[in-house]
């Protein structure tokens, strides 16, 4: 996932923006998938947590900016 | 109360200001992390992961879909903002706007199905309605920081120089989002 950056980091508007589309086809395909897990599978906890997991972190990470807390998120 | 100016004044650049800005903001996203778990863990403990088998899927696969695009919408928002791109700021907050306010309609249709197989009565209808009741006012309350950055912004306020108000408010948005995350799988999937 080396084309995604956060708003305030290096690239062009165009390259944040694109960013932000591929993180929301990723988490779209994610609950997708989630979904299709927890309607095949009985007793789904333990394998529904990752997707849980690694949506949370995607939002977290491009979207809500928490790697750039260190700096205060300056342009 | 020490203002914005104030600060600077004594010292305290407006990257000092951004950063104080920023640690309030995940100080509260901190407390309604507690908030929320309280709430999650009081659905596994009173009803394990059993789920009654009348709850809409569909609606409820449609509305985090909704939530998902409301956070990219959001997302556009603020990187429009930052860039100083006014009417792309304006078209992607009335998006986000849209799509909260289409979440809200979807909740309000699912309760009114929720009512009558599980009502707040019963031990599955008590955690549904009090975690899908908690998580909408979060989206209402957004949507009301949403209109105001959109009315301020019309009026030509923010941009790059000034962009915290709207990038706190669309942290929270998706903050709003990322509760959804786990509490549509805990009430439907699990």
């Amino acid at each position: 996932m080396t084309a995604a950056t956060s708003t305030y980091g290096p690239g062009s508007y165009r390259d944040k923006a694109r960013s932000g589309w591929i993180t929301a086809v990723l988490l779209g395909v994610l609950t997708l998938i989630e979904y299709a897990v927890a309607v095949t599978v009985e007793n789904p906890l333990l394998l529904l947590l990752p997707f849980v997991l690694a949506k949370g972190a995607l939002i977290m990470d491009f979207f809500m900016h928490v790697r750039k807390l260190r700096t205060g998120g300056d342009h | 109360m020490t203002t914005s100016a104030e600060l600077i004044e004594h010292g305290h650049g407006p990257s000092k200001q951004r950063r104080i800005n920023q640690l309030g903001l995940w100080l509260f996203f901190a407390s309604e992390t507690f908030l929320f778990g309280a709430f999650i863990s009081s659905r596994f403990a009173t009803t394990q992961t059993e789920t009654p088998a009348d709850l809409n899927q569909a609606l409820a696969l449609g509305l985090t879909i909704v939530l998902l695009l409301s956070s990219i919408s959001a997302y556009m928002a603020e990187t429009a903002n930052a860039h100083d791109d006014r009417r792309g700021f304006k078209i992607y907050t009335i998006a986000t706007i849209l799509l909260g306010t289409l979440f809200l309609g979807g909740v309000a249709l699912e309760w009114t199905e929720a009512l009558e197989y599980f009502p707040p009565g019963t031990i599955y209808g008590t955690a549904f309605f009090s975690l899908v009741g908690l998580h909408a006012f979060h989206v209402l309350t957004g949507l009301i920081a949403l209109l105001v950055i959109l009315f301020l912004g019309k009026e030509g306020r923010f941009g790059s120089k000034d962009s915290w108000p709207v990038e706190g408010v669309i942290k929270y948005w998706h903050f709003v989002d990322l509760a959804w995350v786990i509490i549509y799988p805990t009430l439907y999937l699990f």
